[in-house]
């Protein structure tokens, strides 16, 4: 295994591992829709604060 | 160019202020006045807005109406200048059940005045005449005791609904020629050559790197995560014309001319933004169905909404029109108003299974003034949506497009597959290839590949399709997902299927949900684990029996020999348990109402 590989295996983990942490710390904060532009002023859901 | 689509925007926006009502200025003072209470105050309803005979609340009443918003049956009825009868063949039932026995904290207002006993329907005159009145109008005399308000005017829908729907077609059609051809095309092909330069410069980098990490990194991450982006122009400028229609107010208007024909078969005005939006996408669309307070029209919509063929399925719609109808249009017209027709099918099957035929849903609004929009408030929505989509194209999308690529390159011993049959892939995609038969005739693991990675993302039909075909790569543009031009023959003889087949199996695709991002979406607006699978089996039976029904009709009346009888009749199987599945929860519904009914007497 050359020194490219190596670097594309941890691009690759980097990759991952950060769009799995995104949506983890989405998840945890209470977020259920992922990038939604409105995720951060929810109180539970996403949803709730446009029905008014 | 870009001078001369702005012009056209605003030429179309000026005219629309101008096709319309021009009085709507005494609307102003009301909605200011209605500090503190809900955006949407529900100042009217449907109903009277619909009544050419009907009189509107007087304007300077408005902080009371509002407060009667816990009763619908007040709130519809307009505090009259002269005392007319006002038209109430819409009236709900008095004795209506409950809405969600499980849920009933969520019950909006207006459905807590589906409830609520009809008040009577007419009220003496109480209040001041409206401070503007018009000339009296002849015409009106000889029915009228008093002539109409310029109020009246300004709201007579019935006028103008002949006018509004050709309207609202043409302004449509320009958005989506505007967002998906003028402007957003465009954008989207000089988006995709820096993304292409992009993928080719990192392919170049790791010439000497291990194939497959390469192949995982550039094809995998970098170009599934790069088809999606691909199509960020159009989707954003499709946010943006939307945000504009919002913001100069005709899309409450569009809502409240369209709710007729919706309240027929149990939604109302507020389901056509969602079925709107969802042409562009189908997440968005979704959750524009927050609008909708109504929890069983919310949840309705949520779930039908994704049978509006949204610009992911396009490029699947392109390939099969290219590849055995010529490139016809009438393809991909006919996706569209099937999907209308399955939408207005399926909203007559939820409100039979919910149990709401003795109801009729208020359709309460409050028609906001027409302005020329804010381009800039435009311009701040379209970034906020564009920023989502991006998020999730860099989150969810990506993982699921590495681990379709790992899924196609390695075998179940984790070794390279020799041969794409042996792939974990088309180990997965096998038992699904059996349920297809019925609908495509051949058992072709390919085909069902392309429509389980299409569940990820719509677009993966065409770009697994040209990788598990063989000799198909070569003839579909796997970056603009196109065929590559005189090739559609050819591709319809390596995928082997007849026309029927094709249409049936691009049917099913179009019909069946969408992607995993939309079922997301969904979840997360019915807010209910019950509706949500509802909603996923009823997409799935629905994509499932259109498309046999298609393949089966269509393959007797062109060449009954070779339709396969036992595929035939295990795939009628299939039909007749999901319609036997929908007649037995209508039965049962029938039967708590009718119970429910009896013990309240």
């Amino acid at each position: 295994m050359n020194i490219e590989s190596i670097i594309v295996i941890a691009v690759i983990a980097v990759i991952i591992a950060g769009a799995i942490f995104y949506i983890y710390k989405s998840k945890k904060s209470g977020q259920k829709c992922i990038g939604c532009p409105y995720a951060n002023n929810c109180k539970g859901s996403c949803c709730e604060n446009h029905y008014e | 160019m870009r001078k001369q689509m702005l012009a056209i925007v605003l030429v179309l926006m000026l005219g629309l202020c101008g096709c319309s009502d021009s009085q709507t200025t005494q609307t102003k003072e009301p909605t200011e006045e209605t500090t503190g209470i809900t955006e949407t105050a529900e100042v009217e309803s449907t109903e009277s807005l619909l009544s050419s005979e009907s009189k509107q609340e007087d304007t300077a009443e408005a902080p009371e109406i509002a407060e009667n918003s816990e009763s619908p049956a007040q709130t519809a009825e307009p505090e009259k200048t002269n005392p007319q009868t006002v038209r109430n063949d819409e009236t709900p039932a008095v004795t209506a059940p409950p809405e969600d026995k499980g849920d009933p904290a969520k019950e909006t207002e207006s459905e807590k005045a589906e409830e609520t006993p009809p008040a009577e329907t007419e009220k003496p005159q109480e209040t001041q005449p409206p401070m503007e009145t018009p000339e009296p109008q002849p015409t009106a005399a000889p029915e009228e005791t008093k002539p109409k308000t310029a109020y009246d005017y300004a709201f007579d829908i019935e006028a103008i609904k002949a006018d509004c729907i050709p309207i609202f077609a043409v302004v449509i059609f320009l958005v989506f020629q505007i967002s998906q051809n003028w402007v957003g095309t465009p954008i989207a092909d000089f988006l995709t050559g820096y993304i292409d330069t992009f993928q080719e410069y990192i392919g170049g980098l790791l010439e000497n790197a291990n194939p497959l990490l390469s192949a995982l990194l550039v094809d995998g991450i970098i170009g599934g995560v790069g088809a999606v982006v691909g199509f960020l122009p159009l989707v954003m400028v499709l946010y943006f014309l939307i945000a504009l229609l919002e913001d100069c107010g005709y899309m409450a208007r569009v809502s409240v001319v369209l709710d007729p024909i919706f309240k027929k078969v149990g939604l109302s005005g507020k389901s056509v933004i969602p079925f709107v939006i969802g042409i562009g996408c189908g997440v968005p669309g979704i959750m524009a169905c927050r609008t909708i307070r109504n929890e069983r029209e919310r949840r309705a919509t949520a779930m039908l909404t994704p049978m509006m063929p949204c610009g992911a399925k396009v490029p699947v719609i392109s390939l099969f029109a290219g590849a055995f109808f010529g490139g016809s249009g009438w393809v991909s017209t006919l996706m569209y108003f099937t999907g209308l027709i399955l939408i207005f099918v399926g909203a007559l099957v939820v409100n039979k299974v919910a149990g709401y035929k003795s109801r009729k849903s208020f359709f309460i609004i409050e028609l906001p003034e027409y302005k020329i929009p804010s381009f800039w408030g435009a311009f701040k929505s379209m970034c906020a949506r564009g920023w989502a989509y991006i998020v999730k194209a860099a989150t969810i999308i990506l993982l699921c497009n590495t681990a379709v690529q790992i899924m196609q390159t390695f075998d179940w011993s984790f070794g390279v597959a020799e041969t794409a049959d042996s792939s974990i892939l088309a180990t997965i995609a096998q038992p699904f290839a059996y349920l297809l038969v019925p609908i495509v005739g051949v058992l072709s693991w390919q085909l069902a590949a392309a429509a389980v990675t299409g569940f990820i993302a719509k677009e993966n039909v065409v770009g697994t399709l040209a990788v598990c075909f063989v000799g198909l790569q070569n003839l579909i543009d796997t970056e603009e997902l196109e065929l590559i031009e005189g090739a559609g023959t050819q591709v319809a003889g390596v995928i082997a299927i007849t026309k029927i087949a094709a249409l049936a199996y691009l049917m099913f695709n179009l019909y069946t949900p969408p992607c995993f991002a939309a079922l997301g979406a969904m979840r997360s607006e019915m807010k209910s684990s019950k509706w949500f699978w509802a909603g996923v089996g009823f997409l799935m039976g629905t994509g499932y029996t259109i498309g046999y029904l298609v393949y089966t009709i269509g393959t007797l009346l062109t060449a009954p020999e070779t339709l396969a009888i036992v595929p035939a009749i295990c795939g009628l199987a299939v039909v007749v348990v999901f319609v036997g599945i929908i007649i037995a929860l209508i039965g049962k519904t029938n039967k708590n109402l009718k119970t429910e009914y009896a013990l309240k007497k």
